[in-house]
């Protein structure tokens, strides 16, 4: 038994130096690529071991090609060997990979992104042009550092795409070129769009592709503006469609939405714009002022009731009193009230009106109840002096009781 | 003897008497001051209210009702009921109900979720928070959040 066990040691040292061979074997051929690449170009291989691709197990000779097994230059000295030394060899090696619908179909990418891209401006410039300054997948999306837009770092994330844009769109020199102005990122910054981006970090939050598309990037022309802010101001496009203006947009007197509202600098809509947008085309037309006037003056009255309303109603919770029906109508001539703010779109008093009148009701109805509310607790109070009144002359009249006892005595 | 005794029993009376109206203020001061201060409480924070009888929820059938001061959408689909903030997480409007889409729609800016509160389109960047629901002895019942 003894003699059996010392037998089969030295079998299985061999086994275990045998199995450390064959991966020691595989490990060296596995990364033969890497390794071979990575004796010039080590640099490069720093940037991409946290790329997207490397997460996805591509190597450098998945697009650039070449012979992984040969370690010196020589490597590059084959048919597949890829290295674009202009914009249009780099769009079509990424659209090689990427507009390859059974290579992309695992990682539920989309592979429309080069036929989009020609579409664009930068596109356009590239191709029709062989443009080299026009922007091409590398200029956004980085080279050998890719990272999926869903990663914060990444180029193409939400909070980091003025920046990406700004890199050719604020260079003042490039952008007059091309007769483009280099402060729309800037203006961008100070937009009522970018406070809800970087302040807000709403993600949903517009950036330069939300309105201008990314590979598709092309500037929204007169007649488009409308449906591009209507992307996600449904409600206010089909409000404006219904409005005398829509009629002027059709026939590009003037530009839908930015006429009023600006673009990329777009602050939050007040009634201020009432003030400072109708006069620039109707400084002249009393009548068409009067209208302005008219709806300014009926959303006006309508947020300034509510204003005082809310103020009432906060005033008697605090105070101590069951306000939550109250709470409940205020939700309520909130809805009507920010209604009214889209149904201005309309330029319509007929369509203002009833929902004014709504609200108007509903407040009505709150302050109703809380000056109720309000009464019942000054009776409350004025009622506190006989509450305290009648303890006090019981009192008196025990002692004057007492006092008779004891005299009779 | 006796007389000490006649003097004990009038003190006696005395503190009682004394007691008795000093225990009457109190009693009566409690509540009155009680009432008078201002509420530091809401009530219970978690309240329950009936949204009407499962019978008379049809499916694909919504109501809204007011659970601790807030608007509650309540929605009857084939897997059941569910029940909804009815405050639109964009700008606060009060959420309604769109038969035709069958999907939960904010009037004031075209916003739209589906039957589990998730923005579906438009503005919404948030969906609407969950409330809790159950049907007790046949009544649907809201569980405030």
């Amino acid at each position: 038994m003894e003699r059996s066990k010392m037998q089969r040691l030295p079998q299985r040292r061999l086994d275990v130096i045998g199995v450390a061979l064959v991966l020691l074997a595989a490990v060296m051929a596995a990364p033969a690529a890497e390794i071979s690449c990575l004796k010039c170009h080590g640099k490069e291989q720093g940037l991409y071991a946290q790329s997207g691709h490397a997460q996805a197990g591509l190597t450098c000779v998945d697009c650039h090609g070449g012979d992984p097994k040969v370690n010196d230059e020589t490597a590059h000295a084959t048919d597949n060997f890829k290295r674009p030394d202009n914009k249009r060899g780099i769009a079509e090696l990424c659209a090689s990979c990427h507009s390859d619908v059974r290579r992309m179909n695992p990682y539920g990418l989309p592979t429309d992104q080069l036929d989009r891209y020609k579409t664009s401006k930068h596109g356009e410039q590239l191709f029709e042009h062989n443009d080299q300054n026009a922007a091409v997948c590398t200029d956004c999306h980085g080279v050998h550092d890719i990272l999926s837009s869903k990663a914060p770092a990444s180029r193409t994330y939400p909070t980091n795409v003025p920046q990406t844009c700004s890199r050719c769109h604020s260079d003042a020199k490039l952008m007059a070129q091309y007769q483009l102005p280099a402060d729309v990122v800037t203006q961008y910054k100070t937009s009522y769009h970018a406070q809800l981006l970087f302040e807000k970090v709403d993600l949903s939050a517009p950036t330069c592709v939300t309105c201008h598309g990314n590979h598709g990037a092309t500037p929204p022309g007169t007649k488009e503006v409308g449906q591009v802010c209507g992307k996600c101001h449904i409600r206010q496009r089909e409000l404006f469609e219904k409005s005398p203006h829509a009629e002027a947009a059709t026939a590009g007197l003037f530009s839908e939405c930015v006429s009023c509202h600006g673009n990329h600098g777009i602050q939050k809509a007040s009634l201020a714009l009432f003030d400072e947008s109708c006069v620039q085309c109707h400084a002249n037309n009393p009548k068409q002022l009067g209208v302005r006037d008219a709806v300014a003056g009926l959303i006006r009255k309508e947020q300034s009731a509510y204003e005082h309303a809310v103020a009432t109603v906060h005033g008697a919770t605090v105070r101590g009193l069951a306000t939550d029906d109250d709470q409940l109508l205020l939700q309520e001539a909130k809805t009507q009230v920010t209604q009214l703010e889209a149904l201005q779109h309309t330029l319509s008093l007929q369509q203002l009106k009833p929902v004014a009148a709504h609200s108007g009701e509903i407040l009505n109805q709150a302050l109703t109840d809380i000056s109720g509310l309000e009464r019942f607790e000054r009776w409350k109070r004025l009622a506190l002096g006989p509450i305290w009144g009648f303890p006090i002359v019981m009192a008196v009249l025990f002692w004057a009781k007492r006092r008779q006892i004891e005299e009779k005595k | 003897m006796n007389e000490n005794q006649k003097i004990s029993r009038r003190t006696f009376l005395d503190w009682l008497l004394t007691g008795g109206l000093i225990a009457w203020a109190i009693a009566f001061a409690a509540p009155v001051l009680s009432y008078v201060w201002p509420a530091q409480r809401r009530g219970p924070g978690v309240q329950t209210v009936s949204a009407g009888k499962a019978a008379d929820f049809a499916e694909w059938q919504t109501k809204i009702v007011a659970v601790n001061g807030h608007p509650v959408i309540v929605i009857r689909t084939p897997q059941g009921f569910g029940a909804f903030s009815a405050i639109c997480t964009h700008l606060g409007c009060i959420v309604g109900w769109d038969a035709q889409r069958r999907q939960i729609a904010c009037p004031c800016h075209a916003g739209f979720f589906d039957t589990n509160g998730r923005p579906v389109s438009g503005p919404p960047p948030r969906p609407l928070a969950k409330q809790g629901v159950m049907v007790v002895n046949g009544e649907v019942m809201v569980k405030s959040a």
